[in-house]
């Protein structure tokens, strides 16, 4: 392997509120700031964060469905940012999309076998014949029998209609798939057959996955690495073992703590977070945490943390727990017990 | 949707009468007109002594006051009626999905055509048709572009509203990801849903052209005047009505029962398309 499948470097988006012609400052908000991070070939990486956090966005901005407002998206060292039309759609092919509702993102008018290789008649044309062995194949890939291809999406369940999500995405064989909430909207029992069938695929076809959840459980289960995001930057980026082990940044910790655990025996540690996720559009000066956090110091008021790299492998930023100027073990300071 | 049958008529009629009875209505008076020389005389045929006579075996609906069939007359001022219903509805919709896709799709194009749009809303349809056939002189072509201009706004902004509302669509970006190019993402993923609101639309143009084309030929200033059409009938006879009222009964009852059979198709077709009716089908 020579460098990573997908580099991302300083991504930035700010959707501005309004046109302004007559306006000269217009207010933006601020969805993803200053975000870096990289994705091995046949590896997961798992973002997690609360809702409005800037993950949807940061899946858009991966496909270009949204221009990135600064940084870079680097796919085995190209800046697909600065590609032009025809660059693009030949690039496509390498990175295909999951989305979250098997709903919506099924064209209601085409068959299942017509929506799976869509993708691929993009690229070259095939025959009947060509078409209907490919539906059949991709069918069978995702656990769906070859008949299935001439029913319409209302004619199937969720857990199918994201098992044809999932072939369309697998119709260009990429070498990554960016998932996002791919299975939020499905029951829990059709959760768990569609993750057993992303990690089926990943180790037979080596792809990589973006994987975009709010759910912890979900998580721990699949990412070999965690990125927490709050308010749109990476606050903690981490194996997921360490990270579920042992967060360092207190949003982390208290992101676990609130997590349902399906063990009614188990004591679960409250670390009451107070009060709601600030506006995207003015952020709080400093750590954006620092108004929640039980751990502010006037530090955290004034500068905003950098990602500061840890032993074990994960950067973290929070003033406290990982200080810049002593890159060393986290200083683990207890948060004040509920009671 | 999928292909119609023969053998899913009776269903049609029962759980959508009024597409079957408009429709039906409809391909009735198609089929009349188009095989109008098959049966009735020739409507150009002066006999000056046959004037206003009542309906017979030999005219079954009488003469006019020039002696003329009104019969043959009205069948094939019927052909000017659908001619000119069917082609203003296939125009607008040709020119309103033109307009409403581009400017659902291009923010530029959109500013300047809503606002041309917005000034075409002002014009009267009858002021617009007066001024271009005292520019051009009477004939069909010009009357149906009189009649489609004033319509051409309502259309297109219904066409850009679905546009805009479906380009958001988890689907439409899906096709994007998956390397889809505008074209065919317009083609196939947008295109589609915009044509059972154009169809509604459509019918409720076509009315409304024929009752314009009749409004229009009454005042004179519609298709020539040997050129039989239910409008100039109707305004050539008025003066008789109190001799041989079936001059006047034979264009009026064919124009209001028309229109009223292409409205019917119009609320049907509505009904049809409607997501909440579709799922018990």
């Amino acid at each position: 392997m020579t460098g990573p499948l997908l580099k991302v470097e300083n991504l930035t988006k700010h959707y501005p509120l309004g046109s302004g012609i007559f306006k000269k400052s217009i207010p933006v908000i601020r969805a993803v700031e200053d975000v870096t991070f990289s994705v091995e070939a046949g590896e997961t990486l798992c973002i997690v964060g609360e809702s409005g956090c800037g993950k949807s966005t940061i899946a858009r901005l991966l496909m270009r469905l949204v221009e990135p407002t600064g940084g870079r998206v680097l796919i085995d060292g190209t800046d697909i940012a600065g590609l032009k039309k025809d660059a693009l759609h030949a690039w496509r092919r390498r990175m295909q999309m999951v989305f979250q509702d098997p709903y919506s993102s099924l064209n209601p008018r085409l068959t299942a076998g017509q929506i799976i290789t869509e993708p691929v008649e993009n690229f070259e044309r095939l025959s009947r014949k060509q078409r209907n062995a490919l539906a059949a194949d991709l069918l069978q890939k995702v656990g769906m029998s070859p008949e299935m291809m001439h029913r319409l999406p209302s004619e199937l369940s969720g857990g199918q209609r994201q098992r044809l999500g999932i072939a369309r995405a697998l119709a260009l064989k990429p070498s990554l798939i960016i998932a996002d909430e791919a299975v939020s909207a499905l029951d829990v029992s059709v959760q768990a057959q569609i993750l057993n069938l992303l990690l089926d695929l990943q180790q037979q076809m080596g792809i990589a996955f973006v994987f975009i959840s709010h759910d912890l459980g979900v998580v721990e289960h699949i990412a070999h690495r965690v990125a927490v995001m709050y308010l749109g930057r990476i606050v903690e980026l981490a194996p997921s073992e360490a990270l579920f082990a042992k967060p360092v940044h207190p949003y982390t910790e208290a992101l676990i703590a609130a997590a349902p655990v399906p063990d009614p025996t188990r004591v679960r540690l409250e670390v009451p977070l107070e009060g709601e996720m600030p506006s995207p559009i003015n952020p709080p000066k400093g750590c954006a945490f620092h108004p929640r956090c039980p751990l502010a110091i006037e530090r955290c008021r004034i500068e905003v943390p950098p990602l500061v790299p840890m032993a074990d492998g994960r950067v973290v930023a929070c003033h406290v727990r990982a200080p810049a100027e002593r890159q060393m073990q986290p200083t683990h300071v207890d948060l004040q017990l509920g009671h | 949707m999928g292909r119609l049958r023969i053998s899913d008529l009776p269903r049609l009629a029962r759980r959508h009468p009024l597409v079957f009875v408009g429709g039906g209505i409809l391909a009735l008076l198609i089929i009349l007109a188009l095989a109008a020389p098959l049966y009735a005389g020739d409507p150009l045929t002066m006999d000056p002594f046959k004037r206003l006579q009542p309906p017979s075996a030999e005219m079954w609906f009488g003469s006019d006051n020039l002696g003329r069939d009104v019969l043959a007359r009205t069948v094939f001022g019927a052909r000017i009626s659908l001619i000119v219903g069917l082609s203003a509805a296939a125009a607008t919709a040709l020119g309103g999905v033109l307009i409403g896709v581009l400017a659902g799709y291009n923010r530029g194009f959109d500013n300047v055509a809503m606002r041309v749009m917005d000034g075409l809303m002002s014009i009267p349809t009858i002021l617009l048709a007066i001024a271009l056939i005292s520019l051009t002189g009477p004939g069909i072509g010009i009357l149906i572009i009189a009649i489609v201009i004033p319509q051409l706004p309502s259309v297109s902004r219904l066409v850009r509203s679905v546009v805009l509302a479906v380009r958001e669509r988890p689907y439409v970006e899906a096709a994007l990801c998956g390397g889809a190019r505008l074209p065919k993402v317009l083609w196939r993923h947008i295109m589609p849903s915009t044509i059972p609101p154009l169809m509604v639309q459509g019918a409720i143009v076509c009315a409304d052209a024929i009752l314009t084309e009749a409004a229009l030929s009454f005042l004179g200033v519609g298709v020539p005047p040997e050129i039989p059409s239910w409008g100039n009938m109707i305004a050539s006879s008025r003066l008789y009505l109190a001799i041989a009222p079936m001059t006047i009964f034979a264009p009026g009852i064919c124009l209001a029962v028309t229109v009223l059979a292409v409205n019917l198709l119009g609320d049907g077709l509505r009904d049809l398309f409607d997501p909440r009716s579709k799922r018990r089908r």
